[in-house]
């Protein structure tokens, strides 16, 4: 593991799914990430699918992937012994992480001019549903509402078919994701002048920056980017059965109404009503029923390669079972194995990128178990044995 | 005097099209970094696209283009034909003194053109390169091209999303091209802390498929243990109800409503009146809402499709229960919170024809190094800027080099033909747009604001 991350230590007061996505970055790269847990754990840890069912809490499949390479703490923050544990802790520390909704923030007394105050170097980072101001701030989100709020889920689905979400809690990553690059320019200042700073970063306006078009759209000329009707785009990105699953083919770049033509042996496909894809769309039964057909002879990856081979760009519709199997990220080691204690030995995606030819990421951690680290890393926050078994006692920490 | 800026002092040179990479170091360059984009007379791609003022591309149209301006901001631009052997030898003398190159051109263009990492490094030993393709750049895969939509396919998202039933679903053509950028302005700050950490520099091989997979991963989990991928969902929750998006009063109206705990459906129920629909006791646990969630979805339709979006929001909300209306591009720009927020830059643009336009800005705010927009480059406009300050080229080295086409500052005459207009009335007539404007101006108050003569 390169460990480009290996002097800087976190912090990371966040649950759920958004910060504990970013700070996922951060530890996976060698960056020293103390998850602080209530007593009772993070949410996310009750989050279904489970890998091993005698032990749910221990095996959330949401919480192993987001937490890869933390260390666990279990402090209780309601108690002000808990909130000198927080003190002592930030004082070491190079960033704080938290996704408090604004009430419980004030409530928890979580501010950067508190952590600063402490610590003058300190980045503090809030992620927030709405934001920390503005007349929704103390509104409260579920993913499906970031992708709402967020413009994504509008352009999302069929023509006249309700709007549709898209899966797996993506308007909570798009906001770790987007809270990730202000908090890596700031730490990047901070290595470079030692000042601190806070970062406050809106989930749904994160959701914002994703669906990238509509905004410019609009603010150009007056349109509103809806949700097409999908079954139109034949050769321009609508998903086509093939024996064994589905695919879609492009028309973007190159001649490639002409290299489809000669693919597909289809002519036809070079006479004026496909031209454009205007025009594809007005006439896309026809094309409809070609490609339909044309594509039953054709096992998906077999058709992949084929056409890839040519230089032109067509997709697949992978199910996960195959992107376990693929060859291609089997090659370049692009998943990494993870033993995880009680839920066994898994691959993880990696980090989306090699380096050097490697990916970076072999060698991570598994997810902690709840308090895995509390002894540990109190210890060296300088909390003696016997501090400890007070704490302990009075259940500031587990 | 300004704000001081996050990466200030960090200079990036890009050879980059479309909008994976560019958005990428558009957020490094809103941060302060130097971004310099070499961009070559030859083909225009980017400057190409839509949305053109109004729908129509004007004399200067390379100019004018919203996704440029959008994707493009705070980059220099020097036009550099590196298919000339003295492009490509300014090409290296600008490696030498930066810090990054990144590119998202296909291995074997940017081998052939002696851009590649092996070659770079010989002048520039610290440097971070990074390149971006589909696939990545080695394995079966590696010669593979890629546009977002198709990535989405093979992440498996397309797979998990969709109507109950129904067949697989890409929610979005460029979903796979703002996830990627994010990890690829990661692994630029990674390469930079490893760099900065070592002295020594750093090849990146970033992949759209395999960032794109992330935004799956307990998907990928489950499925090793199982074998299998749950059906898709539509826009219900394997652990709230009920979990959905609800009609509402006009056109092409909604509002999502995710119930998640029994005290929020109580909350739901008390907002709607108490209605005797609601008195069933099988509804009184997530475990019966859930086997009951049509019959519910119906009840719950029939009471939001005489409403307002953000009136049925606002109700839920201050019950307590998590809700919110589907809102597109506009409302976006409308929306209170999100101006709150100050996620949106307007900014006037030079260019007559394009002036005052407002696009996404950034969803964070920094307290002591605040991202910006500080400009938008015309075609070739920091030539100057790049030959002589950067690279200390004279005068007469820099005539020179445009005489023998090496620096342009204007397309090749036959680049300079116009991308179609486009005809907002017939697009939305055929559905492709969903509606249209003609005075979104004035309602997004961009309009040039008439000198009262009065107040100072």
């Amino acid at each position: 593991m390169s460990g480009a991350l290996n002097k800087i230590v976190v912090v990371d007061l966040s649950v759920g799914v958004s910060g504990p996505f970013m700070t996922k970055f951060l530890a996976d790269q060698g960056a020293t990430v103390i998850k602080i847990e209530p007593p009772s754990g993070d949410p996310s840890r009750q989050l279904p699918p489970f890998l091993n069912n005698d032990n749910p809490t221990e095996s959330s499949a949401h919480f192993l992937f987001l937490n890869t390479d933390k260390k666990s703490v279990t402090v209780n923050l309601e108690s002000s012994d808990g909130q000198k544990v927080l003190d002592q802790l930030v004082s070491g520390a190079d960033l704080v992480v938290e996704n408090f909704s604004p009430s419980d923030a004030d409530r928890l007394k979580i501010s950067y001019d508190r952590f600063s105050s402490l610590n003058p170097r300190i980045i503090l980072t809030s992620i927030t549903p709405f934001g920390r101001i503005g007349p929704y701030r103390d509104y409260q989100v579920e993913d499906i509402v970031i992708q709402a709020m967020g413009g994504m889920q509008y352009m999302s689905g069929g023509f006249a078919q309700e709007p549709m979400q898209m899966a797996f809690n993506q308007g909570q990553l798009s906001a770790g994701r987007s809270a990730l690059v202000p908090t890596l320019a700031a730490l990047y200042y901070q290595s470079r002048t030692g000042q601190g700073q806070h970062v406050d970063v809106s989930a749904v306006a994160s959701m914002v920056m994703y669906p990238p078009a509509h905004i410019i759209a609009y603010s150009y000329s007056g349109t509103v980017t809806g949700r097409g009707p999908l079954e139109k785009n034949v050769m321009d990105g609508d998903f086509l059965e093939s024996q064994d699953g589905w695919v879609c083919l492009t028309t973007g770049g190159g001649n490639t109404m002409e290299q489809w033509a000669i693919f597909f042996d289809m002519p036809e496909l070079l006479a004026p009503e496909f031209e454009t894809a205007a025009l594809r769309a007005q006439n896309w039964e026809v094309l409809d029923e070609m490609f339909r057909t044309a594509l039953m002879k054709w096992k998906k990856h077999d058709f992949m390669t084929a056409v890839m081979d040519q230089r032109f760009v067509v997709g697949v519709v992978q199910t996960p079972e195959e992107i376990i199997q693929c060859p291609q990220l089997g090659e370049r080691g692009s998943m990494i194995e993870i033993t995880h204690p009680v839920a066994g030995s898994y691959k993880y995606p990696g980090a989306g990128y090699l380096v050097d030819g490697v990916n970076p990421l072999i060698g991570s951690g598994c997810a902690p178990l709840l308090g895995q680290h509390t002894q540990e890393v109190l210890e060296a926050a300088g909390f003696n044995a016997e501090e400890q078994g007070r704490l302990r006692d009075s259940k500031v920490i587990l | 005097m300004g704000s001081p800026k996050a990466l200030e002092g960090v200079r990036i040179i890009v050879a980059e099209d479309y909008v994976v990479l560019p958005f990428a170091t558009m957020m490094l360059a809103d941060l302060g970094a130097e971004v310099i984009r070499v961009e070559t007379p030859t083909r225009l791609l980017s400057r190409r696209f839509n949305p053109f003022p109004d729908g129509v591309p004007g004399e200067e149209w390379w100019n004018e283009s919203g996704w440029f301006n959008y994707w493009f901001r705070n980059k220099r631009s020097a036009v550099i034909n590196i298919q000339t052997p003295q492009g490509r030898e300014l090409f290296r003398d600008l490696v030498k003194i930066s810090d990054v190159v990144a590119t998202n051109f296909r291995t074997d263009v940017v081998k052939r053109l002696g851009l590649d990492y092996e070659s770079l490094k010989e002048v520039k030993p610290d440097l971070v390169m990074m390149n971006v393709t589909g696939f990545g750049q080695t394995g079966p895969w590696r010669n593979y091209g890629a546009f977002a939509r198709t990535i989405d396919g093979y992440t498996g998202l397309s797979h998990l999303t969709g109507y109950r039933g129904g067949p697989p679903l890409r929610a979005n053509p460029t979903y796979m091209d703002t996830t990627g950028g994010m990890n690829n302005f990661q692994a630029i700050m990674m390469g930079l802390f490893q760099r900065d950490n070592t002295g020594e520099g750093v090849h990146i091989d970033a992949s759209m498929y395999e960032a794109g997979i992330s935004a799956v991963g307990p998907a990928l989990l489950d499925t090793q243990r199982t074998g299998i991928s749950e059906p898709r969902p539509g826009n219900r929750s394997p652990i709230m109800a009920p979990h959905g998006c609800y009609p509402c009063k006009g056109d092409d109206r909604w509002v999502v409503i995710a119930v998640n705990s029994d005290k929020s459906w109580e909350s739901m129920c008390g907002a709607m009146g108490n209605p005797d629909w609601t008195k069933n006791p099988e509804y009184d646990s997530t475990d019966g809402r859930v086997t009951h969630h049509s019959e519910i979805d119906e009840k719950i339709s029939q009471w939001t499709e005489s409403k307002d979006s953000y009136e049925v929001f606002h109700l839920l909300q201050q019950a307590g229960v998590a809700a919110g209306p589907v809102l597109n591009g506009k409302d976006l720009l409308l929306d209170p919170q999100l101006q709150a927020v100050e996620v949106f830059d307007t900014f006037d643009h030079d260019e007559e024809r394009v002036g005052k336009r407002i696009y996404q800005g950034r969803p964070y705010s920094m307290s002591r190094t605040p991202g910006s927009i500080g400009f938008v480059s015309t075609f070739g406009e920091d030539n100057q800027y790049v030959l002589s300050e950067l690279l200390g080229r004279s005068e007469a080295e820099i005539k020179a080099l445009f005489d023998e086409g090496v620096l342009a500052s204007e397309p090749d005459e036959e680049e300079k033909e116009p991308p179609p207009t486009a005809d907002p009335e017939a697009q939305v007539r055929r559905h492709a747009l969903q509606s249209y404007d003609s005075e979104y101006k004035k309602i997004l108050g961009l309009e040039e604001s008439v000198s009262s003569g009065g107040d100072a």
